[in-house]
């Protein structure tokens, strides 16, 4: 374990000098506009991938994160909501992100089945995405980056200060849920397992999916919807037989991270004349290993 | 000794009341869909049954949950679908209970695991998922064992470790209930037996094994009793 931590600050290490130094940049630009980058691009993977081992594992569900369940969607809605009004759009993005939690858990108890309630999100995920658009498009809003951007998530040019405080809140959640590891993985293996190792399944499931959809909501309001990241990531741990939470949640963090860097970095360095969103490449490259990895998994017989 | 007063669930189980004393085993019985399994899940308070259940006189309602492994664990007839193996399993379980890595290598090579301890779970048959989970029962050590179909995937060499678990369970004084429809298996185990009709409970009282049998099933049953032991045909 401490030397897959010294492996993963390692290899960010490489990757985030890569970032800062490639093409000889001024100072400047280092200190400006590459520093905040990497912090907020490095924050915002790291959250999206941890948030994604907790949501699969709770709701031992292989498919579920933030992004497919809607969640992500209704915190973007909020953020729009909250630039529409010129308000902070992290408290709007918090709000409605909180509120969607809580619509899928109230569906939870209704439904009574895990596949319907996936289907639920996908149906949340897209009512949300269409309000964004409509937002956007007839809002006008000033300072708003362009539809496409928000909805397929990228890395806005933030401040030194601002990069710092998300990568502290990536430290902070994946720090607050390190000590849930042995409950999730009690709540991997289905609320039967865990009652009976002593642990309320109901009750835990609702704490962790609201610590981590507030640490999303966050990051959504800044980055815009990045998918794929949530799902990604954690099904490559699993593939590397890094199974037990504590483990993976550790892996996801700085794979998660890293990932969206080298997203990041094949856009900047290799298309710098076009402007496209992080999350296109994302799902680029997310798309077929997620595809690659269910077909060879035999979980999901 | 747990008692259950007047327990429903849905209309899956209707007023059931009932009662197992401590070092006895108790078997139920009853067709498929009857609702054995709903029922072991209301005893050991993981549903929201209306009604009451008391190990040793405390409603289970009111004990915390944290607490109530170590008075009543379960060995389920459906098994969690993971990738993790034995060993994650178990040790899971003990990180809980703070149980020592020492004492979970006895449990793997005195149900003779080792073999398997770290193949996934989901790849193991069904005789080797009841052994893991039984060697998690011992280990979480509870006063009340549920068992729910036990013997349904075990050859006769596994069953006979079955046998012995139960022997011992009841040896060490503690309040084992067997779900099964191996007849043959539950009545020469238990104690005493009940059944379940369509959510009820039918008690034996009264009738012989065979009368009762016949009124549990609804069908013609041949018993024949060799050396104290039954043997259905
Ligand atoms: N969660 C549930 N919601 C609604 N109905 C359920 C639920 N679980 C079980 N049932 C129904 O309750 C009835 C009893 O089910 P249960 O699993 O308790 O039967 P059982 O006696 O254990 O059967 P078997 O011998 O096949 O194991 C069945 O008709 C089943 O369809
Ligand atoms: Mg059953």
């Amino acid at each position: 374990m401490y030397r897959r931590t010294v492996l993963g600050f390692l290899v960010t290490g490489i990757v985030s000098i890569c970032y800062l130094l490639i093409g000889n940049p001024s100072s400047e630009i280092i200190r400006i506009i590459r520093s905040p980058e990497f912090l907020l691009t490095f924050s915002a993977g790291s959250i999206l991938a941890v948030s994604g081992v907790i949501f699969q594992n709770v709701l031992s569900n292989p498919l579920a994160d933030p992004y497919i369940l809607g969640i992500s969607a209704g915190s973007g809605l909020g953020a729009v909501i909250g630039f529409y009004f010129g308000k902070d759009p992290h408290i709007f993005s918090l709000l409605t992100g909180i509120i969607t939690v809580f619509l899928l858990l109230l569906m939870a108890k209704f439904l009574n089945s895990k596949l319907k309630l996936l289907l639920f999100g996908v149906g949340l995920n897209t009512l949300f995405s269409s309000l964004i658009v409509f937002l956007i498009a007839f809002g006008k809003i000033e300072n708003f980056p362009s539809i496409l951007f928000f909805l397929m998530g990228f890395i806005p040019i933030i401040s030194l200060k601002k990069a710092v405080f998300f990568l502290f809140l990536s430290l902070i959640l994946l720090f607050i849920l390190l000590p849930f590891s042995k409950k999730v993985d009690a709540l991997a293996l289905g609320d039967s397992f865990a009652y009976f190792t002593g642990i309320n399944p109901e009750k835990e499931r609702i704490v962790l999916i609201f610590i981590t959809s507030v640490f999303i909501a966050f990051t959504i309001s800044q980055t815009g919807i990045i998918g794929f990241v949530g799902i990604v990531i954690p099904h490559i741990g699993r593939f590397l037989k890094i199974l037990r939470t504590k483990k993976l949640l550790l892996f996801s963090f700085f794979a998660g991270g890293n990932a969206l860097l080298i997203a990041k970095s094949i856009l900047k360095f290799g298309f710098p004349t076009t402007d496209i969103p992080v999350g296109t490449v994302t799902a680029l490259i997310g798309a077929p290993i997620f595809i690659g990895v269910l077909v060879r998994s035999k979980r999901f017989a | 000794m747990l008692k259950a007063k007047n327990v429903s669930y849905k209309n899956i189980l209707k007023n059931i009341s009932f009662w197992a004393n401590r070092g006895t085993v108790t078997g139920i019985i009853g067709e498929n869909g009857s609702g054995k399994t709903t029922f072991l899940k209301a005893l050991s308070g993981f549903l929201k049954f209306s009604g009451r259940i008391s190990v040793n006189g405390k409603d289970i309602k009111k004990i915390p949950v944290n607490l109530r492994t170590s008075l009543i664990n379960y060995l389920p007839q459906e098994f969690p679908q993971t990738e993790l193996t034995p060993f994650d399993i178990l040790n899971i379980t003990g990180e809980f209970k703070k149980i020592h890595g020492r004492e979970i290598k006895n449990i793997i090579s005195s149900y003779n695991l080792t073999q398997i301890a770290s193949q996934p779970f989901l790849s193991l048959s069904g005789g080797e998922k009841v052994r893991v989970f039984l060697a998690k029962i011992e280990l979480i050590n509870p006063l009340i064992v549920l068992l729910d179909e036990p013997s349904a995937f075990l050859d006769i060499k596994i069953t006979n470790i079955l046998k012995k678990f139960v022997e011992r369970m009841k040896r060490l004084s503690k309040t084992v209930i067997i779900v099964s429809n191996d007849l043959n298996f539950t009545i020469n185990i238990s104690n005493h037996i009940v059944g379940i009709k369509n959510g009820s409970l039918i008690s034996q009282s009264g009738t012989d094994i065979q009368q009762f049998l016949e009124k549990v099933y609804e069908t013609k049953i041949k018993l024949t009793k060799i050396d104290k032991k039954y043997f259905i045909f």
